[in-house]
């Protein structure tokens, strides 16, 4: 499938800047010079009229161009420009490969340099596979050996001469366009910098240019720096999405315009609640050791950045931490501050901050009881005459789980096992009260947050004695005791 | 858009993946009436293994598009140089408003964008495999909606007609016989040529 466009008009051989192939099976930016040398010996031989290899060299140097056979419309009306070329002729090589089996697969294409027009295209596929006859006589062996069935066909149809072309119409050579901020509220201020190629026009006519968004007009002035253009407006006060477009306008009536960018006005607030993942008491969230924290968006949107932080009863701020992007998922607080020490208990105030990408602010607060010690039991023995009143009572304000007891005789023998949910309580032991026996007494509880207390009393009468001993108390980890 | 894109994919290749070796195309909008002469092709992105495999077909489609002599090929590096301008990743493929923008800017009416999602060659000594499978969605320039989404699937060795005559042995060589299969078929379903 091969197309030339051909205009009318008279016929005069062209000037063309050959650009070396660029080869996709070194990687996207690949040169092929071995292969371009020849394709340009080939086109000499055909009596093309060709811009010399060291001054395209130097074209891309000056112009930085660092991407082969991918020039865009300015630069190729440099080429036109500097080179005095008519046509630009770009290549691709898709496979090459040498030896025993050669394949060689290229692509060209001719554009006019004066409206960056593609006026011919061909893509040629040749392996040893293709060429194969069935005696086996003149197969290729090497790469050398396909060149001519290669260049036969990729050249066949090459146009011979184009018909000059006029310049149609005028375009603007936008290098850079900067419009910031991208999200904004209602009525902030918009600033929008154009930059452009060396000139605006090509034919050193500037044009006059303006930036149209929400059905408005803002022109465009010159900044200190050269071919740069800036502009500032006000933002609508409805929200939504907003395109901006550029327009030229040429002293000769001609206009160009176009879509640059857009922008969005943003009026409303994301909006943030926190759930707090603790054990609610009497209205208020308790935790002992770890608390997860889930941040949910009212309205939700893409947010810009968002800040945590755990404020003391003294409004102290003992963590804080902050991070761009969206949400997380979850953060979990342990009752440490920022440095790694332990904060005492008692109530503390989470406060959490999004921002959207208009910098608009939504927060949340809620308290929180850090109550991370174990309940305690106190003990007090009462003797009648048959019996011993064991009275059992807590000071935590932390409603209890479960709490057992159990009484055993000097010889191991369990006298009593009492358990229950709620302190105070009485437990009563059928002893002998004038009996000197010892009466040994392991205590446990839970209190609802999972604190857990533990405690051994060797002897029960030695309370009543006042000479009770230092016991073991202890806060566990784990389950103790099955009941 | 973002989210259906991978639906159609999904339906497109369930509905074709057995079918005949045509390409399929899913038309879920019109094209626009007396505009679709002036084409610009995005960067393909490559699901393949196969090295470059985006860029090969990108630009093969490209050249073959252009050689159709049907319509007016924009400059590939005109659309470079806007995704550059608009932060766009080539590996990407752009959300409404950027084609919306994309299209602005070139004054196109309509944008070919693809997905290489198989693509290989293989010699196993008396004959070549080859095998390449895209899909071309086809955009409105001017608003960045979708309007056609083409699936073609097919073998090198399908074009095989008496012994090893016909089977096409390079990938380069299949991917441009797709490509003008897929032009056809796209003049033929309705698209309109340039007029001048």
């Amino acid at each position: 499938m091969t197309c030339i466009f051909l205009p009318s008009g008279g016929l005069q051989a062209q000037t063309i800047a050959f650009f070396p192939l660029l080869d996709l099976t070194v990687d996207n930016n690949g040169i092929n010079n071995p292969i371009s040398e020849r394709v340009r010996q080939e086109l000499i031989k055909s009596r093309k009229d060709l811009v010399p290899a060291a001054d395209i060299m130097r074209f891309l140097v000056r112009n930085r161009i660092r991407s082969l056979a991918s020039l865009n419309s300015y630069q190729i009306s440099l080429v036109q420009k500097e080179l005095g070329a008519d046509q630009v002729l770009q290549g691709i090589i898709y496979q090459v490969a040498g030896g025993e089996h050669p394949i060689l697969c290229l692509s060209l294409q001719l554009t006019q340099s004066s409206d960056s027009k593609i006026i011919w295209s061909q893509t040629v596929n040749i392996s040893y596979a293709d060429q194969t006859s069935l005696l086996g006589i003149n197969d290729p062996h090497s790469l050398e050996q396909l060149y001519p069935a290669v260049f036969t066909e990729l050249l066949a149809e090459f146009p011979e001469a184009e018909a000059t072309a006029s310049t149609t119409g005028r375009s603007l050579n936008v290098d850079s366009v900067y419009i910031h901020p991208k999200y904004l509220r209602p009525g902030e201020k918009l600033f929008c910098t154009i930059k452009t190629h060396k000139s605006a026009d090509e034919e050193g006519e500037e044009p006059q240019l303006f930036i149209e968004s929400a059905g408005k007009q803002y022109p465009l002035s010159p900044t200190e720096e050269s071919n740069s253009f800036e502009t500032s407006w006000t933002a609508v006060q409805e929200a939504g999405s907003y395109p901006v477009r550029l327009i030229a306008r040429w002293p000769s009536g001609a206009t160009q315009d176009g879509a640059i960018g857009s922008y969005s006005v943003d009026d409303k607030e994301p909006g943030v609640r926190i759930i707090l993942l603790g054990k609610e008491i009497d209205g208020r969230v308790h935790f002992n050791n770890k608390l997860v924290i889930i941040p949910k968006l009212i309205n939700p949107e893409p947010i810009s950045h968002w800040e945590i932080s755990v404020t003391d009863e003294d409004d102290e701020i003992i963590v804080l931490q902050s991070n761009v992007g969206h949400i997380p998922r979850n953060l979990t607080w342990r009752g440490q501050t920022s440095q790694g020490a332990s904060s005492p208990p008692g109530e503390y105030f989470i406060t959490f901050k999004v921002w959207d990408r208009a910098e608009r602010e939504s927060t949340a607060l809620a308290a929180v009881q850090y109550m991370p010690e174990q309940p305690e039991i106190i003990v007090e023995i009462r003797r009648d005459e048959e019996q011993l009143l064991v009275d059992l009572d807590t000071i935590s304000d932390t409603p209890l789980s479960f709490w057992w007891a159990k009484f055993f005789t000097e010889d191991g023998k369990l006298l009593k096992l009492a358990q229950g949910t709620e302190l105070p309580s009485s437990v009563e032991l059928d002893i002998d009260s004038d009996s000197r026996q010892k009466v040994e007494c392991i205590l446990s509880a839970r209190d609802v947050l999972g604190n857990q207390y533990k405690k051994d009393i060797n002897d029960l009468f030695k309370i009543t004695e006042g000479e009770l001993e230092e016991v073991e108390t202890s806060i566990e980890t784990e389950w103790v005791e099955e009941f | 858009m973002n989210k259906t894109f991978p639906l159609l994919c999904l339906a497109l290749f369930l509905f074709t993946a057995c079918g005949k070796q045509v390409p399929m195309v899913q038309k879920l909008a019109p094209l626009p009436e007396q505009a679709t002469c002036t084409i610009a092709i995005l960067p393909f992105l490559n699901e393949s293994s196969y090295p470059q495999g985006g860029d090969i077909v990108g630009r093969i489609f490209l050249s073959e598009l252009a050689a159709s002599g049907h319509f007016k090929v924009l400059q590939e590096g005109d659309v470079q140089t806007i995704y550059k301008q608009l932060l766009i990743y080539p590996n990407r493929l752009p959300i409404r408003k950027q084609l919306k923008m994309i299209g602005g800017r070139l004054n196109a009416d309509l944008l070919v964008s693809g997905i290489v999602q198989k693509m290989y060659q293989r010699d196993k000594g008396n004959f070549v495999d080859t095998e390449l499978t895209f899909i071309l969605p086809l955009y409105n320039a001017g608003t960045g909606e979708l309007l056609w989404l083409t699936y073609h699937r097919r073998l090198g060795a399908e074009y095989q007609q008496f012994m090893h005559i016909g089977r096409i042995k390079t990938i380069t060589a299949l991917a441009r016989r797709m490509s003008q299969e897929i032009i056809t078929d796209w003049l033929n379903q309705g698209m309109l040529p340039c007029t001048e």
